[in-house]
């Protein structure tokens, strides 16, 4: 090998690096997600629930690695790099899944800030910056500030259906019923994945980053916020079918109504790179 | 302690809840795309765009 083609060629790049802490810190960061879905539901339906971890984050991570994967592979490691890589594997060492989390940011934000514009590490970085929000921060923004968001959600359910609120406490009409809207059923869970679908979507089809880009990423939000308000207030409209909207088919049918709107505001603001000439 | 508990049932830091009647608490709810038939919609899909885009 000439010495230019060495030059051209680093022995480990700065994609391929990423690629391997990206990895290591994901995983990582869903093994406590993982653990408590399989301690509470054993191997077999944990696997078949993708370990209580949403299909919009397996999905990331594939996008993001597929991304990784599209680098010519010629950009040395730079200063700090090996610093991040230490302080990741550190991380990952600790038996806490979001120490992994941290890292995770850490690492993605310093990849999106030192790669090129557009190059596929920092369209990589953005994904897995994206799962975090999902993975971590918006678990932790509702458990600090649960009070005022869970608040948020009730007065649009009760603006919706012109009923009392006090707090997060809804009452039906004539107060023959109440409800309690508690951080799993706020609507931070899943707007939090929505951003990571549409992140993922718009980095692996290069979308042009930009105001019509961003309009449609708070159409997918508004449309996640709107399901979930219609689902609690069909719980207060109905309380005799409380449980089955709540944990049973309801659940269901609001979260396939939720993804496929979610997808189809994503796709739709992304149909040019995705589909081409449509 | 009730904040406490949510913060530690949601980011998996149980070691953090000091009162026994809440710890292990864990927030049920609705996961968005949650289960395998999900992911192969998902990968069913992107093969059908890539499918589209190549042909």
């Amino acid at each position: 090998m000439t010495a230019r083609a060495a030059q051209r060629s680093p022995a480990v790049t700065r994609a391929q690096l990423f690629y391997g802490l990206f990895l290591i810190a994901t995983l990582n960061g869903f093994v406590g997600m993982a653990a408590r879905s399989v301690e509470g539901a054993g191997w077999a339906a944990a696997a078949f629930d993708l370990f209580g971890i949403s299909a919009i984050l397996w999905a990331a991570l594939a996008a993001g690695l597929k991304i990784l994967g599209e680098d010519d592979g010629t950009e040395p490691l730079r200063n700090g790099d090996v610093a991040i890589a230490i302080l990741l594997l550190l991380a990952a060492l600790l038996p806490v899944a979001p120490a992994s989390a941290v890292a995770l940011t850490a690492a993605s934000l310093w990849a999106a800030l030192t790669a090129a514009p557009g190059s596929p590490l920092r369209r990589a970085a953005i994904v897995f910056l994206a799962m975090t929000g999902a993975i971590l921060w918006g678990r932790l923004l509702l458990a600090g500030l649960s009070r005022p968001l869970l608040d948020i959600d009730a007065i649009f359910v009760a603006g919706t259906l012109g009923v009392e609120h006090q707090g997060n406490m809804i009452w039906s009409a004539g107060g023959a019923s109440r409800l309690i809207v508690a951080p799993g059923c706020s609507s931070m869970q899943g707007m939090s994945l929505a951003i990571v679908f549409w992140a993922s979507v718009n980095q692996l089809f290069r979308v042009p980053f930009g105001w019509k880009a961003v309009c449609y990423c708070l159409a997918a939000l508004a449309a996640t916020v709107a399901i979930n308000v219609l689902r609690i207030g069909a719980m207060l409209h109905w309380p005799e079918h409380q449980p089955a909207i709540h944990h049973g088919w309801g659940m269901h049918v609001a979260m396939w109504t939720t993804l496929a709107a979610v997808v189809a505001i994503c796709l739709f603001g992304a149909r040019r790179e995705v589909f081409g000439s449509l | 302690m009730r904040q406490l508990s949510a913060f530690a049932s949601l980011t998996g830091l149980s070691f953090l809840v000091a009162d026994p009647a809440l710890a292990g608490n864990t927030v049920p709810g609705p996961l968005l795309a949650a289960g395998a038939p999900v992911l192969a919609v998902f990968a069913a899909g992107y093969y059908l765009v890539r499918r589209r885009r190549r042909g």
